[in-house]
């Protein structure tokens, strides 16, 4: 058996080998397909984190009117709310908070207007927050029921078209690595398939020899399928070096790029990259490089060898 | 013990390469296929290495049933079976020695029996001198005799051989047909498909002659008879 595989990987090193050019060609177009994947795949992934973060965010204020409100009135309102069942977090802003959140804006700003701001005149109000955006339409429509039913309720703010274009700009985002990665996978596969197709050709012979000395389906088939998951497995970590090094190049050398970069989604929670993750990250596109490298090679195996 | 019983294969309706072949071959036999051209010489061959299957009819070789053979089993099949054809099939990248060798790796056998067994057989077909030359640096005959080695490398019951003389010019032709004598000698069955007529007479073994697809004569002793 060690034997056996020793042989096996000795013919697969000696294909690879003989081949260069071809070789050479496969794993850039590996490690290019494992590229764009990395490069959808990380704006996916970032932007999960702007969405989880807006949606953590998205809030509807209910403003009701200072003058006839009453506090029985909010209870009810929230009450309402919370009698959907949904995983919503309100809380409610008193006359008295709103004031001291406004004049504690307005020092900041204009302190001189300050002075002149009745307490009496600013609103009471509750915040509805949700932990998903589908949630907040529910409540949305609820408390627009409540409004239009009383007059204690002066104004309902929900941004709704963002909180869509958000929703709809993920979906896109999403569709779009999908279509890619699946397209760049098949051209990959496609790609290994010529490649060890050309390579069986100039093999044809020994092909033929070792069916008529009695090789084995395995000892014939392996060395090839071995090729193709090498061919996978160093365009995947190649790809991986080029993100880490564009990765570090930017953090490190780019520094005012970066700090830009990261002041404009300020407030949104960056992950925390370990070692293990990178680790876990590279071995994936391995496995799946060694795994499309596989399949395309058993392809073209299978369609040369009767 | 080869057993051919009724056995035929059509290409299409019109193309018929062998028609209700029924012979056998005891163990130790030597058995020349003769015929001209296109008269179904390989096509004998190849049904018997398992390399195309007959339309119907039955070919069994020991405890093999070639025709319902499995494509497991043909591995096993064919290391029972050496085979040596008109144009060598020997892999221009490796050497003489390389060559046989390859046969032997493929079986799985260790290196240390790899080399022993290749040693000896390059001593047997004289080729010990040539073992380090690649295939382009040797005769007709010398091509050959690898082939021979290699067919023979993991002790075959069986050595068929395909044209095996009809490259080759007089001298060497006399060579391979006393080398495959030889191997015959030894116990191996030898089948050999040819239509050298000087070979045959000369060998005076059993001969069956193939004609438009048909078995038209088994009998000992020359060409034609």
């Amino acid at each position: 058996m060690i034997l056996s595989m020793q042989r096996i990987l000795k013919t697969a090193y000696q294909h690879i080998v003989r081949n260069m050019k071809l070789s050479l060609a496969s794993v850039l177009i590996m490690a290019l397909t494992f590229l764009i994947s990395s490069i959808f795949l990380i704006a996916l992934f970032g932007a999960n984190l702007i969405l989880t973060y807006f949606e953590g965010q998205s809030q509807i204020i209910v403003f009701f009117n200072p003058d006839t409100v009453t506090t029985a009135y909010i209870q009810q309102v929230e009450n309402a709310v919370m009698a959907e069942n949904l995983p919503v977090h309100i809380t409610e802003i008193s006359k008295e908070e709103a004031y001291k959140i406004f004049v504690s804006y307005l020092n900041q700003q204009t302190p001189a207007i300050s002075q002149s701001v009745n307490e009496n005149k600013l609103p009471p109000s509750i915040e509805v927050r949700t932990t998903n955006i589908d949630d907040l339409e529910k409540v949305a429509t609820l408390l627009y029921s409540y409004q239009a039913k009383s007059n204690s309720i002066d104004n309902i703010l929900y941004y709704k078209n963002v909180e869509n274009f958000l929703n709809e700009f993920i979906k896109v985002i999403r569709l779009a690595a999908i279509v890619f990665i699946s397209f760049l996978g098949s051209i990959s596969v496609l790609i290994v398939w010529i490649t060890i197709g050309i390579a069986l050709n100039s093999h044809a012979d020994d092909i033929e020899v070792m069916q008529l000395v009695g090789g084995t389906k395995i000892y014939i088939e392996t060395p090839y399928i071995l090729e193709g998951a090498i061919y996978g497995i160093t365009g995947a970590i190649a790809s991986s070096v080029i993100v880490a090094i564009v990765y570090e190049v930017i953090t490190h050398f780019y520094t005012s790029v970066y700090a830009s970069l990261t002041s404009y989604f300020r407030g949104i929670p960056t992950p925390h990259i370990t070692f293990i993750l990178i680790f876990l990250i590279v071995l994936g596109e391995a496995v799946l490089g060694a795994l499309i490298g596989a399949i395309g090679s058993y392809l073209a195996i299978r369609s040369k060898l009767r | 013990m080869i057993v051919f019983e009724s056995v035929t294969k059509k290409y299409s309706a019109n193309i018929i390469a062998v028609e209700d072949i029924t012979f056998s071959v005891s163990d130790g036999e030597f058995l020349f296929v003769v015929g001209p051209s296109g008269a179904g010489k390989s096509t004998i061959i190849r049904l018997l290495i398992r390399e195309e299957l007959p339309t119907s009819g039955s070919i069994k070789f020991g405890g093999f049933d070639i025709v319902k053979l499995k494509p497991s089993g043909l591995p096993h099949l064919r290391r029972e079976i050496g085979v040596i054809f008109q144009d060598f099939k020997l892999l221009p990248a490796k050497t003489v020695y390389e060559n046989i060798a390859f046969a032997m790796e493929v079986a799985g056998k260790a290196s240390s029996e790899i080399k022993k067994s290749v040693d000896y057989m390059l001593e047997l077909v004289d080729l010990t001198p040539k073992m380090k030359s690649f295939t382009h640096q040797l005769s007709g005959g010398e091509k050959q005799r690898t082939a021979i080695a290699r067919a023979m490398i993991n002790d075959p019951q069986v050595l068929v051989a395909d044209e095996p003389t009809g490259n080759l010019d007089p001298s060497m032709q006399w060579d391979i047909i006393q080398l495959l004598n030889k191997i015959n000698n030894w116990g191996t069955t030898i089948i050999m498909a040819t239509h050298a007529s000087d070979v045959v007479n000369s060998l005076q073994k059993r001969v069956i002659a193939i004609e438009g697809g048909k078995l038209v004569r088994d009998a000992r002793g020359g060409y034609s008879g």
